[in-house]
């Protein structure tokens, strides 16, 4: 089973991801803040292989916001090439030719219909 | 744009939106102090976090297609970016209008919560926070003529920044359900306590003995957990407070104290109503104008309190301010003007019920209030709310010096302390609540007032009742007529003080209230049920609507 890990603070927002994916059969773990994810994407990778097939990760966040944990995460080799679906607002140009340029895979605006995300996901894996 | 939730079936649709109205809730809960604190301290790090919270509810919003709440706080998270990129300044004008549209986002919340569309009247303060990012406020403090300010409380301010915890979220209906299981323990145990009593077997005793304590602290944790802080409900009212002294043109403070102090969560929310009410009628008609309260030698600005301390199992809570008090020869006048009293009666009245005239249905001197969210709320409806939670409402006050609601609130409603009662050959449960003492009555202790029983407590005549008659049951040989003494309850009635007769009386004792069910459960008078430790079934009687059914 593929395992997605979703990345946001809002509370509502998570728990629409999380039901959207896993409904899908996905297998989903969930990180409330950057920090948060990357103590998560640690704790699950090791030398051989990343513990998540994806992250779907949302940019503003207290503690460690979504562009910072890009940055770090593009900066080590097992993650390089980890799929990253960044979630922007919409009318936040800036934000998306930032988070391509640091290295998403993809993005989506928000708010979306959750069948697009599933859709979106599964286009990340196939690559 | 709307999104598309049509995925997801009915109960995970109306799961994601309770979810986000929880969400929703406590982000407004949370903006209210972080903009007073903007207000007194602003840096760089308060602004952030302002923009990220209605950032986040933005998002969520749109997910729930509540494109109104969607636009105000995209709106604000504009405003705020600007403040955070520096093209703008913190200004009082600016903080009034961020309270005003955290108000108008907690009205809008509360219509969606209610199943509505989640709107209300936004344009006008959407097109004064253009104006403002448009004008590009210079970063200054400029004193405008009547400031308005609200303190926060006066303990120690929680941290801003989510700590990395140990909690655990649980869903109400889970901990409701633990708390009712604790319930029926609670019940067993009473049994069991009988039992061991009757059976005056060591080992049984001790044993049984062993289980009070466990229930009880069982009891007490589970019951913990539905408690929050109280300044979680009292932190709404900031911006309420804010938001309406300006509108009146009347500067006021709002003191918070006690906000640690733990609540039920269920009477927590219970509460928001009544309270709202309160204050909105302290700044409207406690709070003199500032001409009036210079000519009284007042400070301008008026002092609004919002007190709470826990006294073993109860909340006491308050709402003060330092206006111009209720006089008691005003009401009764009003009493008789509005024709609810003769004015023999008014006059018969003391002062302590006169004042109490307030919460009568009808009453209110000033025509349509309507509160925040739209509704017609009285102080009737105040009493009523209060009550229904189990809980006492009083008051104190001084003309020209104030006044103060005191409430009385349970730690908790699913257990519910009586007062056991025999009247002929059954027994009855009087919720403790309403019982503010008991009595041994002798026959001289009985005087006829206006062809009426009465008895002199502490020099007031108190009407008095025999409960054997009023339910109907044969009057008992043994009464206070034969010259035996009979025991007597002293029950707080809305109208004041009364006094029960019963022929017994069997102690207090914790029970777990049973609803009665569509059949017996719109009998006036009856509340519900309870199990006894002998495991009969005992009514539990609301004295007020009995005697006034």
């Amino acid at each position: 089973m593929q395992t997605i890990l979703v990345v946001d603070d809002s509370d509502s927002i998570r728990k629409l991801l999380e039901v959207t994916l896993k409904t899908r059969g996905f297998m989903v773990v969930s990180a409330s803040d950057g920090q948060e994810a990357l103590e998560t994407l640690e704790r699950y990778t090791d030398r051989d292989s990343v513990g998540f097939n994806a992250v779907v990760l949302d940019i503003n966040m207290p503690r460690m916001d979504g562009l910072s944990l890009l940055i770090t995460a593009r900066a080590r080799p097992e993650w390089q090439t980890l799929p990253i679906l960044m979630l922007t607002t919409e009318g936040r140009d800036e934000d998306r030719e930032r988070a391509l340029a640091l290295g998403a895979t993809d993005y989506m605006v928000k708010p979306f219909k959750p069948s697009e995300l599933v859709m979106r996901v599964m286009a990340l894996l196939a690559t | 744009m709307p999104t598309d939730l049509s995925d997801f079936d009915a109960d995970l649709l109306a799961q994601m939106r309770d979810d986000f109205l929880t969400e929703a809730q406590e982000i407004l809960d949370r903006l209210g102090p972080l903009l007073t604190q903007l207000e007194q301290n602003p840096s760089p790090e308060i602004i952030n976090t302002i923009f990220r919270e209605v950032h986040t509810l933005k998002g969520a919003a749109g997910f729930m297609s509540l494109t109104e709440i969607q636009r105000l706080a995209h709106r604000l998270e504009d405003t705020f970016g600007d403040l955070r990129a520096g093209k703008l300044g913190v200004t009082p004008a600016l903080i009034d209008l961020a309270f005003d549209g955290v108000q108008r986002l907690a009205t809008m919340r509360a219509d969606a919560a209610r199943g509505g569309p989640g709107v209300t009247e936004i344009e006008s303060l959407l097109a004064q926070l253009d104006a403002a990012r448009r004008g590009g406020l210079i970063l200054n403090r400029a004193k405008t003529g009547q400031r308005v300010s609200a303190l926060p409380e006066a303990e120690a301010p929680a941290p801003l920044t989510p700590t990395t915890e140990s909690t655990l979220r649980v869903e109400v209906e889970t901990v409701d359900e633990l708390l009712a299981m604790v319930g029926e323990l609670i019940t067993s145990r009473n049994a069991l306590n009988a039992i061991a009593e009757r059976m005056g077997d060591e080992a049984l005793r001790s044993n049984a003995s062993a289980m009070n304590r466990l229930t009880r602290q069982l009891q007490a944790l589970v019951m913990e957990v539905r408690l929050v802080p109280v300044e979680r409900l009292f932190n709404r009212f900031v911006p309420v407070v804010r938001n309406l002294a300006r509108e009146l043109g009347k500067p006021a403070q709002l003191v918070i104290e006690g906000g640690s102090t733990p609540f039920d969560r269920t009477v927590s929310e219970q509460m928001y109503d009544p309270l709202i009410h309160l204050i909105r009628n302290a700044l409207d008609h406690g709070l003199e104008s500032p001409a009036e309260r210079r000519q009284a030698g007042k400070p301008e600005t008026g002092s609004l309190r919002l007190a709470a301390e826990r006294r073993g199992e109860m909340v006491i809570l308050r709402v003060s301010d330092d206006g111009r008090g209720i006089e008691a020869a005003r009401l009764r006048r009003v009493a008789v003007e509005r024709a609810l009293l003769t004015a023999a009666e008014a006059e018969a009245l003391t002062d302590e019920q006169a004042i109490r005239l307030i919460f009568t249905p009808g009453f209110s001197t000033t025509s349509a209030i309507t509160d925040l969210s739209g509704r017609g709320v009285g102080m009737d409806v105040v009493l009523q709310n209060v009550r229904r939670l189990r809980g006492s409402i009083d008051i104190e006050t001084t003309p020209g010096g104030g006044t103060t609601f005191v409430m009385e609130l349970p730690l908790t409603l699913a257990i519910l302390h009586v007062l056991l009662a025999r009247v002929g050959a059954h027994c009855y449960a009087l919720p403790l609540h309403t019982v503010r003492e008991t009595l041994l009555l002798t026959k001289e202790a009985l005087q006829t007032m206006q062809r009426r029983e009465v008895l002199f407590l502490r020099g007031q005549p108190l009407p008095v009742r025999r409960l054997d008659e009023w339910l109907g049951q044969a009057p008992t040989p043994a009464s206070a007529s034969n010259g035996h003494t009979q025991p007597a309850i002293v029950v707080s009635l809305t109208r004041g003080p009364e006094v029960l007769v019963v022929d017994e009386l069997l102690g207090k004792q914790q029970m777990v209230i049973k609803p009665l069910g569509p059949y017996l459960g719109l009998v006036d008078g009856v509340e519900g049920a309870a199990i006894l430790p002998d495991g009969t079934v005992t009514l539990i009687l609301d004295i007020e609507k009995l005697i006034l059914a």
